[in-house]
This record gives structure tokens, sequence and C-alpha cells, in this order.
């Protein structure tokens, strides 16, 4: 029987040639392109392959943390070693390999270092935000169409007027000793969380609209693992924590269809940073940078597009000697523009990354000398296609993408198909084949290019040079159906299937005196794996009160080699989360929100376990949250008491991260605002 | 094991949930169904109560800590449903050894409980309580750590016999459990006086 590498390609041209059959038909498309789509307040599109969390959302569940929307998610998997940073991964993707990217206000916003998600680095305070949206498949809506899955962020719109906001939170994670630890019961302090502190102005008078916000956090270091870890490294005086403080300035000027934001903020992060392939956290001083706008104008038979951002990293000591200094300086620029001409799209991007270290070889950097090949990397894409409505309920999109970076080039094909098959129900059909350039913003990237990480052995690593580049076919069809009763159904199969592509493999082995793991890590670089599941999501609103939603997820390998076994079997197979939210007047509100994880196995820690806390396989687990929400003093105060994690199990999202129970949380936000505007 | 703590382990057959329905919300359950709500407007009344706490049963700070004084102060109102309450409650314990010390427990709460009023003279309240039960310890002769702050859960049932419209006297059952490792489980006898107020107009519209 021949193998699915077969049939996919067949597939694959199958849907190319079916599309292009329809462009002799086609006539322009002039409606609108998320008309299909679930609609969302302040511009949120959603739709099939994406989950969207919105204000109310964040409110509901008392997030603090932008970073916490992954605790909400069904279909994107996602590991945290304390609770504070998170590595997650879309359906269908390698766990432990981060490549999406981040948006905020359609600005590229490069958060990631050194492979490692910094969500919360953004300058963007969680009350400032009107939805967040975790992109799962290729959307061809958007300048880029990121196959690794992307996320963005959407502002809300200031208040008209002069408004202020702020927050104060804080939250109590349960067994403290009391009274006990004088008897000799009791275990050791659990400290609290937070406190987490946010204010913004905003100032809107109709053509135009700013922000300016600040924000703080402290996340303290709980868990009795990642205390012993951390204190080996540094000397402080009380128990390590995460401090991050940020300002940031956002706007928009314009109307809806000449709208241009920007974005500028700065982050600094006493950071504790864990690296797979160094086995304990890193004391990091971090600084992020970024500034970028996005824009859109559009004009008769068309549309222009355009985003443009510069961001910038930098890792240095806190508070330890040379030998734990990351000393890791990245700058990163990218500019992308899309054009839509009657049937034509066009687009492109330009993105550069710079990296200054001295760790990047025994030469003093020099970016601009002979070693600028090293530590500069240039990358150019090229778009070109057809979007067409074969039918007035049947949208056509075909796209060739044409990217090159350094001597490496690729080539991708997109197609999708949108067709409402009636009133309130759609069929997405999407597929992609071809290239995937390397991430300017992982750590292979540029252990490749002689970068080493403090504490961490040697990587073996093979020069990826004329290495053809990694392959990844994507297949997504997603079905939504607005059901009698104002029941919503979405359905989606998935398949991602993966040639060349390479990932870590780790050897460890637990160290008694640092408590962290002796690392040993190879890199495969021509690993295959074939993966494929589905998402199931029901949502059923009774009258304005009641709304409530129940999401399932599958995934599993179809084939794969050993590398690529042991990154999926860190995934869950299954995942299932209900949410529910009661609402009292519009002023009280009571919500819950479930969720079953299935066990995962960690191979790389089968070794470690015996002699170390790390257990190789996690257990499944119920995670339950309530939480209940009052505005008051005529919405001017929003208070918000959770309960995270009522049925206290002992959850662990990570092998050698901490173990969570259940945690009180609290906040209290303000909000003013002038009517009289300006 | 160099310190670390072992993880604990998920009870077989979801231990932890049954032991939360079964301890916890199933009691919860057993205490409220009675309760019937009274024909009310959110936040029209605000009731003020004030008390004393002896604590009746307080088996795992024996024979370490002895309970002492006690008492609580709280605000309730008509909510959405059921009433809804705020306020704090104060205890000592006093060390009998010299290997502890003596500490101060206040527990800041918000609460929610339904009512039955079978009679006009008499009320059956029963509700639950959520909040922070902050334990300071005596630094004097224990220098280090000087307060704790631990999630802290309760249940109560309490009789108010009305006096007069305005003025109750009430006796109070309550039971908590604190989350410190081991549990802190308490219960308390409580009586005191209440009385009841017509909301200020400017203070419904603040509340709603």
């Amino acid at each position: 029987m021949p193998s699915l590498t077969v049939y996919i390609p067949r597939a694959i041209a199958l849907i190319l040639a079916s599309a292009l059959a329809f462009v002799a038909a086609a006539r322009p498309q002039h409606g609108d392109p998320a008309a299909v789509r679930a609609p969302f307040a302040d511009g949120c599109t959603g739709g099939p392959g994406s989950e969207v969390f919105t204000r109310e959302d964040i409110a509901a569940y008392g997030l603090t943390h932008l970073s916490d929307v992954f605790r909400l998610s069904t279909r994107w998997h996602a590991t945290s070693i304390d609770g504070y940073h998170w590595a997650a991964s879309p359906p269908g993707l390698a766990a432990g390999v981060e490549r999406w990217d981040v948006y905020v206000n359609d600005v590229p916003v490069g958060t990631r270092l050194l492979g490692r998600s910094q969500l919360n680095a953004l300058p963007v305070t969680m009350f400032d935000v009107a939805c967040i949206e975790l992109v799962s498949v290729p959307n061809l809506d958007r300048p880029t169409f990121s196959r690794s899955g992307s996320i963005r962020i959407t502002t809300r719109p200031p208040d008209r007027g002069l408004s202020f906001d702020g927050i104060v939170a804080a939250a109590n994670e349960i067994n403290d000793p009391g009274p006990f630890r004088y008897t000799g019961d009791g275990g050791p302090n659990v400290d609290r969380i937070g406190p987490i502190g946010a204010a913004s102005v905003s100032v809107n008078p109709g053509r135009w609209s700013a922000r300016a916000a600040g924000r703080f956090a402290e996340t303290h270091v709980t868990d009795a693992v990642l205390i012993d870890r951390t204190r080996h490294l540094y000397d402080i005086d009380s128990k390590p924590r995460i401090d991050a403080s940020s300002i940031g300035l956002t706007g928009s000027v314009g109307p809806e269809d000449f709208r241009h934001q920007f974005l500028i903020g700065l982050t600094d992060t006493e950071d504790l940073l864990f690296f797979e392939s160094v086995g304990l956290e890193m004391p990091a001083e971090h600084r992020f940078v970024v500034a970028g706008g996005s824009g859109r104008a559009a004009f008769n038979g068309g549309r222009l597009r355009y985003a443009a951002s510069y961001a910038r990293h930098e890792l240095g000591p806190r508070g330890a000697g040379d030998a734990v200094d990351p000393d890791w300086s990245q700058q990163h620029y990218q500019v992308e523009t899309d054009a839509r001409i009657h049937v034509l799209r066009l687009g492109g991007g330009l993105r550069s990354t710079t990296a200054v270290s001295n760790r990047l070889g025994e030469d003093p950097p020099r970016p601009t000398q002979s070693h600028a090949g090293n530590r500069r990397l240039l990358t150019t894409r090229l778009f070109a296609g057809i979007d067409v409505a074969v039918r007035p309920q049947w949208r056509q999109q075909l796209l060739v993408e044409w990217s090159q970076r350094g001597v490496q080039r690729g080539i991708t094909g997109y197609a999708t198909a949108d067709v409402r098959t009636g009133p309130g129900h759609a069929l997405v059909l999407t597929g992609s084949a071809g290239h995937v350039l390397p991430d300017d913003h992982g750590l292979w990237t540029w252990i490749e290019r002689d970068y080493q990480l403090p504490l961490a052995d040697a990587v073996r690593l093979d020069s990826l040079k004329g290495r053809p580049l990694p392959r990844l076919v994507t297949l997504d069809a997603a079905w939504s159906s607005r059901l009698p009763n104002r029941v919503t159904l979405d359905l989606r199969g998935f398949f991602r299937q993966t040639w060349g592509d390479y990932l870590p493999v780790y050897e460890r082995a637990f160290n008694p005196t640092s408590h962290g793991f002796d690392v040993r890590t190879t890199v495969d670089a021509n690993v295959s794996a074939t993966r494929g599941g589905i998402d199931i999501s029901l949502r059923h609103a009774h009258g304005p009160s009641f709304r409530h939603a129940l999401s399932y997820t599958f995934e599993s390998m179809i084939s794969g080699d050993e590398t690529s076994r042991e990154a999926f079997e860190r995934i869950p197979q299954q995942r299932i989360t209900y949410a529910a939210r009661l609402a009292f007047l519009d002023r009280f509100f009571l919500s819950t929100h479930i969720r079953y994880t299935s066990a995962s196995s960690w191979p790389g820690f089968e070794d470690a376990a015996s002699r170390s806390p790390a257990d190789a396989e996690l257990s499944e687990y119920f995670l339950v949250d309530v939480a209940a929400t009052k505005r008051m003093l005529k919405d001017h105060v929003t208070l918000s008491l959770a309960l995270r994690n009522v049925l206290d199990e002992p959850i662990r999202y990570h092998p050698a991260g901490a173990v969570h129970h259940m945690a009180l949380h609290v906040s209290v936000r303000l909000h003013a605002t002038s009517l009289a505007g300006f | 094991m160099h310190g670390l703590i072992p993880v604990p382990k998920r009870l077989d057959g979801y231990g932890h949930l049954r032991r939360l329905f079964v301890r916890h919300l199933f009691l919860s359950l057993i205490i409220l169904v009675p309760g019937t709500v009274v024909g009310q407007s959110a936040f029209s009344r605000i009731t003020i109560s004030g008390g004393a706490d002896a604590t009746i049963h307080s088996p795992r700070l024996l024979p370490d800590w002895k309970p002492g004084r006690g008492g609580h102060l709280s605000v309730s109102t008509p909510f959405y449903f059921g009433e809804a309450e705020a306020g704090a409650a104060f205890h000592r314990y006093d060390a009998q050894t010299t290997d502890v010390p003596r500490f101060d427990a206040l527990m800041a709460f918000v609460g929610w409980g339904v009512r039955l009023a079978p009679a006009e003279s008499f009320s059956w309240y029963n509700g639950m309580r959520v909040g922070s039960y902050r334990m300071a310890f005596d630094e004097e002769t224990f220098p280090g750590i000087r307060n704790e702050s631990e999630l802290s859960i309760g249940l109560q049932t309490r009789i108010d016999v009305h006096l007069t419209p305005a003025l109750n006297v009430y006796i109070a059952g309550r039971y908590n459990r604190t989350y410190t490792a081991p549990r802190l489980d308490l219960a308390y006898l409580s009586g005191g006086l209440a009385i009841s107020l017509e909301s200020p107009e400017w203070l419904v519209t603040l509340l709603r």
C-alpha cells in the first residue's frame, strides 16, 4: 500500500489544480474576506483553526499575564517550568521547538529569544487587550501566513476622551506551613504570587488615539525544586524571583480603511531562564525593546497593507559572575507588505537579524566585518497569487511564496477554499506544501554559528550548510455551523508532515550538587514525522446571561522516527475543556473553566528520573478554576476573585518544573473615563 | 533527598475530586438546600454583625497551642441571589510550650449564603466563606518569619432572633479549613449582635 507521503503531494496537486480551474470563472473579490468567520468584537476575526480569547474571558478568569492565555487553550499545548514562562506549540507541531510568530495590532514583534517564548515581555497590559487569537493554520488573510502558528494580540481602542485604567493583583498558593513550621510537621514556605500592577492613560479625540501604559510584576519561585536549583547560581537576600517592569505606547490614526497603528515599548526583566540544554535556571537581566507600525489603505478594487518593526533583546548577567553571563544581544528588523489588486495578491517581506556576543566564537564580534556572515541573517520572501470569489459563496485563494536566506532558498505553495454552504455554515479547506526556513530566533540557528550557552556542554550539531531545507506539508479541513438554539459547532481535522526537520535530543543526568541536570544535547537534522488530529468545539448561549463551550482536541503521531517520537510524546494526546459563564444583570459574573489533559511521556528524563524529583511521565489531570467578578461603582471598579485548581491536583507541566497546587487570585481594577472628550 | 519535597501523587480514582465533593460541596448543599431566597432587591439593606468567637475544635493545634480570645465583624447585604458578606475574624492562639510562639490569626473573607425566614422573629442563614487567613507569630520570642497568609474556606450556619426590625441577636457555628500543610481545621461557636439598616441610595448605586 503506498504510504501517505505519496498521497499527500497528489492531494495538494489536486487542490491546486482544482483551484486553478476556478480562476477562469472567477470574479474579483470585493467582499469582506472574513465574512464567513465567526464575529468577534474589536477587529478579532477568529475562524476555523484559531481560538479567540476576548477581553471578557480575560476579565472573567482573572488573567494577569499574556501567557496565562495558554491556560484557557484547548488546541495549543503549553508547558512551563515556573508558571511564568510558557513554551507552547500549536496542534500537529513538535513540542519544545517554538517557531510561532507574535503580532500586536498586526505589528510583528520578535518576542522569541534563543528559542524561548517571551510573551510576557511585551509592553502590553492584559486589560488593554481586546482579544488574543491563537492561530493554528496558515491564515491567508494576513500578510504573513505562518505555517508554524501565530499569536495575534489586538488591543482595544481607547474610550472616547481621556481614560485611565489600573489594576492590582496578587495570589497565594496553598501549602504554607503556618504554625506547623514550629512543630516540625510543616513543609517549606510557599511564597506568594505577585503582586502585579499596571496602569494606562489613553486619549481618543476621535481621529486618532494613543495609550501609554506601565506594568510591573513579581513572580516568586515558590517550588522547592526550583529554589534548590537556583540558589546555587547566585547570592540573593530573599528567595529567587522574576521581576518584570515595562512601559509602552500604542496608538492609531485614521478611519477603518486607512488606519495606521504604532507600538513602542521597553521591558526589563530580572529573569530566570531555563534552557533544556543547560538543565537549570540561568539568572539573567533581560531587556526587550520593540517599536513598529502597521497600516492599511483601501482603494477601488484593492487594498494595501504594511507592517514594519524593530525589536532588540539584550541578555546580561544577573547577580552572578561571568561564568553565567549569557552575553547576548540580538536586533531584529522586519518589513512586511501585502497588496490585493482585484484578484491578484502580491507581497513580500524582509527580515534582518543581527546578533552580537562574545560567546559567538573566539574572535571579537564585528558584525560588519569578516564575520558578518555568521552574525547577520537576512531573509527575503516574496509571494504572488490570486484571491477570487468563484461564486458568491465560494472564495478561493492560491499563493506561491519564494524565500531566501543566504544561499538557502525555499518555495511554498498555499491554497485555501472558503465555502459558505448555507446560512451560518462554512467549510474551509487549507493546504500548504514547501520548505521551512530555519528560525532566526531559534537557539540552534545561533549554536550552528558557534554561540555557546553558559553552563551548557557543547551541543553536537552538524552544520546545516549544504543540506536541503526542511519541508512541511499542512492540510486542514474546518467546518463551522450555526445550529438551532444558538448552538455553534466547529469541527477541524488537521494533518502535518515534516521531512528533514531538526530537533534536539537530550541525554540528562541528575546533578546532586547543582540539583539540576547535566545535559548532552545533539541536534538531529534529519527528522521526519507525520501527525494528525481533530478539534471539536461546541458553543451554546442561553440568552444573554449564560454561555458555555465544550472543546476537545485529539492529536497523535501517525509515523515518525525516534527523535520525533520523543518530541511528540511530550504532547498529551487528548485535551478537553469546558468553560461556562453566568452573568447577573451584567454586573456580576460567575465563571468556571474545567480542563482535562491526558498523560504525557518525557523519554528524555527517564535516566534522570530515578535520581531526581523529575518524573519521566506526567500523569493526566483535571484542572478546575472558578471565578467571581463584580463590577461596581458604575463600572469604575471591577473586583475579581478566582480559585485556580480547586481540586488541588498536584499539577506539573514539565518534569523539571514546579508542582502547582490550588491558589487564590485576587485583582482590583479601576477604570475611569471623561465623557466630554476633547 | 537533598532537601527536595516529594511530588504528591494524584490519588487513584480521582480521590481529590471525590474528597472535595463528599467533604465540602455535598456538605454545603445539605446545608443550603433548606434555604430559600427572601424576596429582595440587591444591596437594599446593610447588616453589620459583630460578636465573639470561641474555638471549639482545633485538634491539629493541640497540645502546642490553646485557643484564646476571638471575635468577628462583618457586613452583609442582599445580593442578586442570596446574601453576600465581607468581613474579618480575629483569633488568638496561646503557646502551651516554649517550643512554639504565640500567634494571632486574622481571617479576611468574602462570603455568600442563603437565608430561610420561616417567621418574622426568626431566620436561619447558611453560607460559605473564602478568604485569607493571616497568621502573625510572636517575633519577640521567635525571630524569623513574622507572618504568613494562607487560603481559607469556611462554612457557617447562623440563627438570628429579630428583636426589632433593625436589631438581631444570633448564634452561629463555623467550620474553617485553612490550606496550610498540614491542613488547619478549626470550628467555632459564635454569638453576637447585628444591626440592619436601609442602604442609602448612593450606596446602592455604587454597589450595583
